[in-house]
C-alpha cells in the first residue's frame, strides 16, 4: 500500500488541522472529544453516501438522487413499519427500495444511455415525490428504540454511524483500489471507449456503481430517521449538494478519472468541523454559509499549483498524465480530460 | 447545423397538453391565462438562455438563483433611494455583468471548475444576502418601478416581448456570428479549438459575462411585475433553469443546443406546472409527475434519435 | 510558507481571544434563541422582542448572555445541528421555533435529558415533554377561526375559497388549514374549500400557483387565503394583475409591515397574525422564569409576570386542531387571540 498522500490531500490536511485550532480557540467547547464525537454522527450520513459518489464522479458519473432516495427509502421503512411490519424486516425491505431506486438510475443510464445528470435530475424529484405522494406529506413518529439505536446510539463509546461510516470507508477503498473492478472506475472516467474496445464489461460496472449509491444512500436514509427518529418525505432536503461539495472539496473532478477516497473524507471532516466550530463560535449562519463557500474555492485554486503526473502516478496505475504533457494546461479544466474526444457523440 | 428533432418532439408535446387543456378547461384558452403563463415563462427563458449558452461552452452555472436575488435586492434598494428607472435598468445589467465576469474570470483565467466555482457563488452570495437584509424585505418602491414590468403592448405584457427579443437575438448570436461559433466550438472540443486559434478562455470568461447579463435582465423582467422585492426571490431558480435547458435538447456536456430549444423547454415546464392546477391534480404528487415528466421526454427523445449509443459518462 | 502564514493567523486569533475572553459577566444567564431561519421580518420581529426582554431582566439586575442564531433558509437539517452544537455549551435555556415538528423532537429532548430548560415558541415540538414550555402565539383553532371568520365577513357565508400555502409536509400550514376546515364545517356549512395549493414559499412559485388558481376558477371563486408570509403579497400581487383587486377578498398571515401597502389601497382588507415582537418578548419571560423555577412544568394555575405584557396564564391542557386531528396540547402559555390589522389601525405597529 502506498501511503504517499497526494499534494491536495496535503493541504486538506493542513486546512482541517488549522481550521480546527483557530475554531478551538473560538470557542472551549469545540475541543472536546464529547463534542468531535457528536460532530461525527452528522458526517457520518454525508460521508457515507459520499463513498459511491466519489466512485461514481471518478467514472465521470453524477448522481443526484441521493437524497431523494434517502427519503424515500425511509418513508417505504416507515409505511410498512405503520402498517405492522416489524421494524427490522422494514428496514431490510427500505433499504432495498433504496438499492432498486439506484439500479433504475443505473439501468437508464448505462442500458438506455441517457446522460446521467439528466436521469438523477429527474429521479430526484420522481423519489421525492414518491415519498411525498405516498405520505401526503406527514411524519411517521414512535419507532422503538431498538431501531433509533441506529441514530443516537453508541458502541464503545463511539456513536453507531460513525462506526458504519469507518467500516464503509474500509470498504469502499479496498473495492477502489484492490479490486480489478475498481481500478476500471478509473478508466472509465479517462476513456471509457478504450475500456470498452478492450473488451471490459463497463456498462456493467457502471449499473453496479448506481446500485451501490442507492443501496447506501437507503442505509444513510435508514440512519437519519433514527437519528431523527421520523420517517418524512422531506428528509435530507439538499443532502446532494453538500455531499458533492464534500467529494468536490477532497480533489474529485468532476470531469471524471481522477479522485481519492482520502480526500473525500478529509472533505467531509472539513465541512463538519467548520458548520460545528462557527456554530459553536456563534458565527451566524449567513455568514458561515459565505466562509464555507470561499473556503471550497480557495481549496481548490490550490489543486492546481503542482503538477498532477505526481498525483496519479500515486494513486494510479493506468494512464499516467499525457494529457498533462499535451499542453492542454491552458483549457478550463472542466473539460481537461484525455476523454475528451469520445465524450462527444460519434 | 443541427437536427431540430428535439424542438419538434417538445412543440408536439406541448400541443398535446395545451390542446387537451383547452379542450376540456374553458378558462385556460382564455387570453388572460395564455398572457400570464408567457409571462411567467419570459424571465425564467431569459436565464436559460444565458445557462444554455454556458451549457453549450462547456461549462454549468448554478449561481443564477443566488444573482437574480443579489440584482433583485440592490435595484429594489435604488430605486427606493429615488435613482431614475432607466438607471436601476441599467444598475441591474452591470451587476448581473459584474457577477458573471467574476464566475467567468475565476472559471477561465484561474481555471477552477465552473461548477465549483458557481456552487461556491451560489452559497455566498445568498448568505450574503441574508446577512446584509437580514430577511427583511425591499419596499415600498416607487410608482415607477411597475411600468417595466406591467406595461402591455398589442395585448402581452413587455416582459414576454422582451423575453421573444433575447431568444431571438440570441438565437443569432449562436448560429451566425463568429462569438457563436466559437462557443460551439469550445464546448465540442476545446483542445481541436484552441489549435485553431480560439481563445477558449476569453469565450469562457465573455459566455459567462453575457450569463450575468441576461440575469440582469432577467430580474428586472421579473421583479417590476411586484411591488415588493422578496429576500427569497430566486430560490432553487437554477434547478428550473437547468431542467428546461436538458429538457431542451441541449446536450449538458457542451457542443450542441440551441436557444429554441430552451424556450421550448421553459413554456412547457410552465405549462405543466399551470396543468397540475387546471387539472386538480392533488399537489403532493407534483413532483413525482414533474421528475417522471422529464425522464419520459428525455428518454423518448433519445431512443426516437438513437442516440443511446454514445459512451455513458453524464453526457 | 503556507503553514507559517497558518501558524501567524492562529497566533493572532489567539491573541484576540486572550483580550475579549474575560469580558463576560461571570453569572450571566445563557439564552439562546434559534428561529426557523434567520432571513425573514418575521423573526427578526421576535428578536427586537426577546432583546427588549433581555434588556429589561438586566435593568432588575439579571444578567443574560443572549443569542439569536439560526439557519439562514428554513432548513431542518441545519437546525438540529445547529442545536445540538449549542446545546453543547450548555445554555441555561434554549428557545425553539421548529423548522419540523417531528424531526426536532429527539435534538430537544436531548437538551432537555443534559439539564437544559426548553422553550418552543412559534412553532412547536410534536411531543409535549420534549421541552418544558410551548409559547403559543394563538392556537391553530383560533387563527384558523380568524381567518375563514374574515372571508365570510367579507365574501359571504357561502363564499368558495382556495389556500395557497407553503409546502404538502408545512405542519403550521396544514394545522391552519385542519382548523379552517373545522370552522367552515362547524359555523359556515355553505362555504367551501374548493382547492389547497402550495406555493413552496418561493416567490415566484407562489404567484403563479395564485394566478393559476385564479384563472382556473374565474369568476367562481371569492376569496384566497395565504397562511404564509411570503406567498400572501404574491397572491394579493395576482389578484391585482387580473384586475381582481377588491373583487377576490385575499386575507392570509403575514406583518404589517409585509402588507401595508396592499392593505392600504385595498387589495387586502384584513391580515391576521399575532405580534411577533410580543411573541419573542414572552418567550425570554417564560425562559427566564423557567430557570429560575417560578415555572414549574406540568403544575396547573400558574402565571408567568412578563414586563409590559402583564400576567400570562400558564395551561397544563389546551385543546386545539392540527394537522393530525384534534390535539391536547400541554404546558402551553397562551399570547392572546390572534389580531387583526387593517387600514385602519395597520400604521399604528411598526413590525
Amino acid at each position: 500500500m502506498n501511503i504517499r498522500l497526494l499534494w491536495r490531500e496535503r493541504v486538506l490536511i493542513g486546512l482541517l488541522i488549522s481550521s480546527g485550532v483557530v475554531l478551538a480557540l473560538l470557542s472551549d467547547v469545540f475541543l472536546t472529544p464529547a463534542n468531535l464525537l457528536r460532530a461525527t454522527r452528522y458526517a457520518a450520513e454525508i460521508g457515507l453516501v459520499a463513498l459511491p459518489m466519489t466512485m461514481i464522479i471518478i467514472s465521470r458519473g453524477i448522481d443526484l438522487s441521493v437524497a431523494s432516495n434517502m427519503a424515500l427509502s425511509a418513508m417505504a421503512m416507515g409505511l410498512l413499519w405503520q402498517r405492522g411490519l416489524p421494524i427490522w424486516p422494514a428496514v431490510a425491505i427500505g433499504v432495498v427500495t433504496g438499492t432498486l431506486a439506484g439500479w433504475l438510475n443505473g439501468w437508464v443510464i448505462a442500458r438506455v444511455r441517457v446522460p446521467a445528470i439528466v436521469v438523477t435530475l429527474a429521479t430526484l424529484a420522481v423519489y421525492r415525490g414518491i415519498a411525498t405522494g405516498l405520505s401526503g406529506g406527514t411524519g411517521i413518529l414512535g419507532f422503538p428504540e431498538s431501531f433509533l439505536a441506529l441514530g443516537a446510539g453508541t458502541v464503545a463509546g463511539i456513536p453507531v454511524q460513525t462506526v458504519i461510516w469507518i467500516a464503509g470507508i474500509v470498504i469502499a477503498a479496498v473495492f477502489l483500489t484492490r479490486t480489478t473492478n475498481g481500478r476500471y472506475i478509473y478508466g472509465i472516467g479517462h476513456n471509457e471507449t478504450a475500456l470498452r474496445f478492450s473488451g471490459i464489461a463497463v456498462d456493467r460496472i457502471v449499473l453496479g456503481l448506481y446500485t451501490a449509491s442507492g443501496f447506501v444512500a437507503a442505509l444513510a436514509g435508514m440512519i437519519y430517521a433514527a437519528r431523527v427518529g421520523t420517517a418524512k418525505s422531506n428528509a435530507a432536503a439538499g443532502y446532494e449538494l453538500s455531499i458533492i461539495t464534500a467529494v468536490v472539496l477532497g480533489g474529485t473532478s468532476l470531469a471524471g478519472g481522477e479522485g481519492t477516497l482520502v480526500g473525500t473524507v478529509l472533505g467531509v471532516l472539513i465541512l463538519t468541523i467548520l458548520q460545528n466550530g462557527l456554530t459553536l463560535a456563534r458565527v451566524p449562519a449567513a455568514m458561515q454559509d459565505v466562509l464555507i463557500g470561499t473556503v471550497l474555492l480557495a481549496a481548490v485554486l490550490t489543486y492546481r499549483e503542482r503538477p498532477m503526473r505526481k498525483e496519479v502516478s500515486a494513486q494510479s496505475t493506468s494512464q499516467p498524465a499525457p494529457r498533462r504533457a499535451a499542453g492542454r494546461a491552458m483549457s478550463d479544466p472542466e473539460n481537461t480530460l484525455a476523454a475528451g474526444e469520445e465524450r462527444r457523440k460519434p | 447545423m443541427r437536427e431540430r428533432g428535439r424542438e419538434l418532439t417538445i412543440v408536439a408535446a406541448l400541443a398535446m397538453l395545451s390542446g387537451y387543456l383547452s379542450l376540456t378547461q374553458a378558462n385556460f384558452r382564455d387570453a388572460f391565462t395564455i398572457s400570464t403563463i408567457l409571462t411567467n415563462a419570459a424571465y425564467v427563458a431569459v436565464v436559460g438562455i444565458g445557462m444554455t449558452i454556458v451549457i453549450v461552452a462547456g461549462q454549468i452555472d448554478i449561481s443564477v438563483g443566488s444573482m437574480l436575488a443579489v440584482c433583485a435586492l440592490i435595484t429594489g434598494t435604488l430605486a427606493r433611494a429615488g435613482v431614475p428607472m432607466p438607471l436601476v435598468v441599467l444598475a441591474s445589467l452591470l451587476l448581473g455583468l459584474g457577477m458573471g465576469a467574476l464566475n467567468g474570470a475565476l472559471v477561465a483565467y484561474l481555471r477552477v471548475p465552473s461548477i465549483i466555482v458557481t456552487l461556491a457563488t451560489l452559497t455566498v452570495l445568498r448568505g450574503a444576502i441574508v446577512w446584509w437584509t437580514k430577511g427583511y424585505w425591499v419596499m415600498p418602491l416607487p410608482p415607477g418601478w411597475k411600468v417595466l414590468g406591467t406595461t402591455h403592448l398589442l395585448g402581452l405584457p413587455l416582459p414576454v416581448w422582451i423575453g421573444w427579443a433575447a431568444v431571438l437575438a440570441a438565437s443569432i448570436l449562436l448560429a451566425h456570428t463568429v462569438f457563436g461559433r466559437e462557443i460551439y466550438a469550445a464546448g465540442s472540443h476545446p483542445q481541436a479549438a484552441q489549435l485553431n486559434g480560439i481563445d477558449t478562455a476569453r469565450v469562457t470568461f465573455w459566455v459567462f459575462a453575457l450569463n450575468g447579463l441576461l440575469v440582469g435582465l432577467a430580474t428586472m423582467l421579473h421583479v417590476t411585475r411586484f411591488s415588493m422585492v422578496q429576500t427569497q426571490e430566486g430560490l432553487g431558480l437554477e434547478f428550473l433553469v437547468i431542467t428546461a435547458v436538458v429538457v431542451g435538447g441541449t446536450n449538458i456536456f457542451g457542443g450542441s443546443g440551441t436557444v429554441m430549444g430552451t424556450y421550448l423547454g421553459v413554456l412547457l415546464l410552465t405549462v405543466t406546472s399551470s396543468a397540475l392546477t387546471f387539472l386538480g391534480i392533488s399537489a403532493t404528487w407534483d413532483q413525482a409527475i414533474r421528475g417522471a415528466f422529464i425522464l419520459v421526454a428525455v428518454t423518448a427523445d433519445i431512443v426516437r434519435t438513437g442516440q443511446w449509443r454514445q459512451p455513458v459518462g453524464w453526457a | 510558507m503556507r503553514y507559517r502564514q497558518a501558524f501567524a493567523l492562529t497566533l493572532t486569533l489567539a491573541l484576540l481571544m486572550g483580550l475579549a475572553g474575560p469580558g463576560q459577566a461571570q453569572k450571566a444567564l445563557k439564552i439562546f434563541m434559534i428561529p426557523k431561519f434567520t432571513g425573514a421580518a418575521y423573526f427578526a420581529a421576535t428578536e427586537k422582542g426577546a432583546k427588549d426582554a433581555v434588556a429589561e431582566l438586566k435593568g432588575r439586575g439579571v444578567a443574560i448572555d443572549f443569542l439569536y442564531t439560526g439557519p439562514s433558509v428554513a432548513n431542518t437539517d441545519e437546525e438540529i445541528r445547529m442545536i445540538d452544537d449549542l446545546v453543547a455549551q450548555k445554555p441555561d435555556a434554549i428557545i425553539i421555533s421548529a423548522n419540523d415538528a417531528e424531526a426536532l423532537v429527539p435534538v430537544a429532548k436531548k437538551a432537555k435529558a443534559a439539564g437544559i430548560k426548553v422553550i418552543t415558541y412559534d412553532a412547536d415540538v410534536a411531543d409535549p415533554t420534549a421541552r418544558h414550555w410551548f409559547v403559543n402565539q394563538g392556537t391553530f383553532t383560533l387563527v384558523g377561526a380568524a381567518l375563514v371568520d374574515v372571508v365570510a365577513e367579507q365574501a359571504g357565508k357561502n363564499a368558495r375559497f382556495a389556500v395557497v400555502s407553503a409546502d404538502p409536509g408545512a405542519f403550521n400550514q396544514n394545522s391552519w388549514i385542519a382548523a379552517m376546515k373545522d370552522r367552515v364545517a362547524k359555523k359556515y356549512p355553505a362555504m367551501k374549500l374548493v382547492d389547497i395549493r402550495y406555493g413552496l414559499d418561493k416567490p415566484a412559485e407562489s404567484f403563479s400557483v395564485a394566478q393559476d388558481l385564479i384563472n382556473k376558477y374565474r369568476g367562481q371563486l371569492d376569496a384566497i387565503i395565504a397562511p404564509t408570509s411570503v406567498a400572501l403579497p404574491k397572491v394579493a400581487e395576482a389578484a391585482e394583475q387580473a384586475g381582481l383587486a377588491g373583487k377576490i377578498v385575499v386575507t392570509g398571515l403575514s406583518t404589517p409591515n409585509d402588507m401595508r401597502e396592499f392593505v392600504k389601497k385595498g387589495t387586502v382588507k384584513t391580515v391576521v397574525l399575532w405580534n411577533p415582537v410580543d411573541l419573542g418578548y414572552l418567550a425570554i419571560y417564560v425562559a427566564h422564569a423557567t430557570i429560575t423555577g417560578a415555572l414549574k412544568e406540568g403544575m396547573a394555575k400558574q402565571s408567568v409576570q412578563a414586563g409590559r405584557l402583564g400576567t400570562r396564564e400558564a395551561t397544563a391542557q389546551l385543546n386545539d386542531i392540527t394537522a393530525k386531528g384534534p390535539l391536547t396540547l400541554r404546558n402551553v402559555i397562551l399570547l392572546g387571540a390572534p389580531f387583526r390589522f387593517t387600514k385602519e389601525n395597520i400604521d399604528r405597529f411598526n413590525f
